[in-house]
């Protein structure tokens, strides 16, 4: 052989490679149906609207993820916990866009005039030190797979300016977004399978619900948080309807490996996923013995390797507690069982009578969750007016009326899946209870809590089934009206949702 | 029900929608208001004390935008009736517009018209005169150094009032959307008409595509 032919088909075989790897990425597009690639376009054709119109460092805790993403980009590595200190670039910009003024002030818009504008320009062209120590994970020390991620476009807008690179990082959620509409859609597809035309349905909901929009357009874990649960519903649905191979059990390990990388709060949906594990092999064997667990212990250990190693890397190499600290740990609190049931219930429902009420909660299951879904922007102070969410109301509750007689008519059907109904609630309930008990333990280290809507988006497959159904529920006559109804009035909301940011920030 | 049919359904459906969709975004940015060209982003947060008929409050360091043709006052609110006010625009020791309204008032913000209207953004200080009539009470934010920008007759009164600058007349969103557009653009990359250009097209694509494929199939 020539050395000429050697470097040809050494140059080849990387070639070959990625055009194998394209071709195999071109079949897995093609088997998605093209309603489930329309909806995911439009989730991010829609986040990138969300992402221009939201001024920057204006999405809750921005400035503290674009600090991790630096000091990933910067240092290879997660920052360790220690008190928060912004980059002098980034500290210049909070100063210059007077982020301590707009911030929970919605009466303040963001800066408009000439001589502010131009300090913000003069400042992001003189000021570009990246010397800072990873932002406020003091309390949260968030794992690193979304900031990796980011990580990629910070690297490639080298040179760029503060701005530009989050303009840049916000692009990548909105991807992000595409995917998790992506999951809910073919979730939809596995869970829901009579009515094809009604998934499009449920997906186009959640594209267009705002709060989610707004999350998608910025820079945020809880992106990669939505896209990982929503793959993991999907998993679940196929698993129960075309069985449990050992292929799938691999890919539920890795996605769990994948959503414990990227936020603490998926740890919520651990439990359900080894419910749903369990149940599934069982149900597949026929009976509960100790092979039935094989492929649940295969799940489980795809999960755990990359898991242990970062916890590895955390202790031994990064300087960073194991597991988590802030909002996670209860070292040092001294929880009462009697007052965290209490906290946990009050959390999202009206106290009973006679229960112990917990000192200092103000939750209103209205305020923080009906009206923080309906739309609470921002650093959850940008709100519509009062009468917006009486009015919104209406329509929610027809859908959940219109839900019910789905389910109803469809009883029998319940019945055969009731199992694998179980496996959602499990998951469902296990998120509630992540968010409710990490409030509890910030209420009881400062006060704090940790309520708002959209920590609970990872039950975007379950609000999509709920769109579905309530098409369904409308019967086959109505079902074209109702369901295109849902849909518009998405649509709207979001265009308003629009609106309202235009005129808090510009106007 | 055929499948024809019901495509048409869903097609009325979602065109009346967008009839109802377009007609409420019409009405909301036809809304007639005093629009805001600037303001000065200090929270209302303390009560700052007592102007009496004669004295009066400077504050220094403020910024009025081009266009300013009021400016609306945080105050306390007065259930027996505020004193008049008046309020100059001061650049370089000179009054270059100014303002009064008379006493009676009731509500936590005045808003006080200045002429001639300014004609272009401009540093300058406010000042704010109790004419007598009954009190006017002060609101704003409290320094943390204990002095702020705003002083009574020449001593410091320890915040800043919250000013807010307004259009000389109302004006629905139609008229106000340049200047919103214009500050669209705040640090970012692209142009302020480009970005607005951009959502519009956007958000439009996104709806047309969504209709479209709500449309295309057999519900």
């Amino acid at each position: 052989m020539t050395s000429s032919a050697a470097r040809s088909r050494s140059r080849g075989v990387p070639l070959d490679r990625l055009r194998h790897a394209l071709g195999g990425l071109r079949a897995c597009a093609a088997r998605v149906p093209r309603a489930g690639r329309v909806c995911a376009l439009v989730a991010i054709l829609n986040a990138i609207a969300w992402s221009l119109v939201t001024p920057p460092l204006q999405i809750s805790d921005e400035p503290w993820h674009y600090e991790y993403v630096e000091y990933v980009a910067r240092h290879g590595r997660p920052p360790a916990p220690t008190p928060p200190r912004l980059s002098p670039s980034m500290q210049a910009v909070t100063e210059d866009l007077d982020l301590g003024r707009v911030v929970g002030s919605p009466e303040n818009g963001t800066i408009w005039s000439d001589a502010e504008r131009q300090k913000l320009t003069r400042d992001l062209a003189q000021i570009r030190s990246q010397d800072g120590n990873g932002g406020s994970y003091a309390d949260v020390p968030e794992p690193p797979l979304y900031y990796l991620l980011e990580a990629i476009p910070f690297t490639v807008a080298k040179g760029a300016s503060v701005l530009d690179r989050l303009a840049l990082m916000r692009l990548l959620s909105a991807l992000l977004g595409g995917v998790t509409v992506l999951g809910v859609f073919l979730f939809l597809r596995e869970a829901l399978p009579v009515h094809p035309w009604t998934w499009t349905v449920g997906s186009l909901g959640v594209a267009f619900l705002p709060l989610f929009a707004m999350m998608a357009g910025g820079l945020n874990p809880d992106n990669l948080l939505y896209a990982t649960a929503a793959f993991l519903f999907l998993l679940f649905a196929r698993i129960f309807r075309r069985g449990f191979t050992q292929q799938r059990a691999v890919a539920v390990g890795a996605l769990l490996a994948v959503g414990v990388l990227t936020k603490m709060n998926f740890v919520g949906l651990v439990p359900g996923a080894v419910l749903g594990l369990v149940v599934a092999a069982t149900r597949e064997e026929g009976t509960l013995r100790l092979r039935t667990l094989r492929l649940p212990l295969l799940a489980l250990a795809v999960a755990a390797v990359p898991a242990a190693a970062i916890t590895l890397f955390n202790v031994v190499a990064w300087d960073r507690p194991a597991f988590g600290l802030g909002a996670y740990s209860t070292s040092v609190v001294h929880p009462s069982l009697s007052e965290s049931l209490a906290y946990v219930w009050e959390f999202y429902l009206p106290p009973l009578p006679g229960m112990t009420h917990v000192t200092a909660t103000t939750f209103s299951t209205r305020e923080v969750w009906f009206e923080g879904f309906v739309g609470r922007f921002g650093w959850i102070d940008t709100t519509f007016a009062d009468w917006v969410y009486s009015v919104a109301a209406i329509p929610a509750i027809l859908v959940l009326l219109l839900c019910v007689r789905a389910l109803v008519r469809a009883r029998r059907t319940l019945r055969a899946r009731l199992v694998e109904l179980v496996v959602y609630a499990a998951l469902a309930v296990g998120m509630m209870l992540l968010v409710a008990g990490a409030s509890y333990n910030l209420f009881l280290q400062h006060g704090g809590d940790a309520a708002a809507a959209r920590y609970l988006l990872p039950l975007l497959p379950l609000y999509g089934a709920l769109l579905v159904l309530a098409t369904r529920g409308a019967g086959r006559r109505w079902a074209p009206i109702v369901g295109t109804a849902i849909v518009m009035l998405a649509v709207a909301h979001n265009a308003f949702g629009l609106l309202l940011e235009v005129s808090r920030y510009y106007a | 029900m055929d499948a024809p049919r019901q495509v048409g359904l869903v097609i009325v459906t979602v065109a009346v929608s967008a009839v109802l969709l377009a007609a409420g975004v019409i009405t909301v940015l036809s809304q007639s208001a005093l629009r805001r060209t600037g303001l000065n982003r200090v929270r209302v947060t303390s009560e700052l004390g007592v102007l009496q008929a004669g004295q009066t409050l400077c504050q220094r360091e403020e910024v009025i935008p081009q266009g300013t043709g009021a400016i609306k006052v945080s105050l306390l609110p007065a259930i027996e009736g505020g004193g008049a006010v008046r309020v100059a625009v001061i650049v370089g020791g000179a009054s270059v517009a100014d303002g009064a309204r008379i006493a009676g008032w009731r509500s936590d913000t005045l808003t006080v018209p200045l002429r001639p209207i300014v004609a272009r953004e401009t540093p300058a200080r406010v000042c704010i005169t109790a004419s007598g009539g009954g009190l006017v009470g002060l609101a704003g934010e409290a320094a943390e150094d204990g002095t702020g920008r705003a002083s009574v007759d020449g001593r410091a009164l320890g915040g800043d009032l919250r000013l807010v600058y307004l259009r000389p007349e109302p004006e629905s969103w139609w008229a106000a959307a340049g200047s919103a557009i214009d500050r669209m653009g705040t640090g970012h990359p692209l142009e302020s008409s480009t970005i607005a250009v951009l959502v519009g097209l956007l958000s439009i694509a996104a709806a047309a595509l969504a209709s479209w494929q709500l449309a295309r199939s057999d519900p």
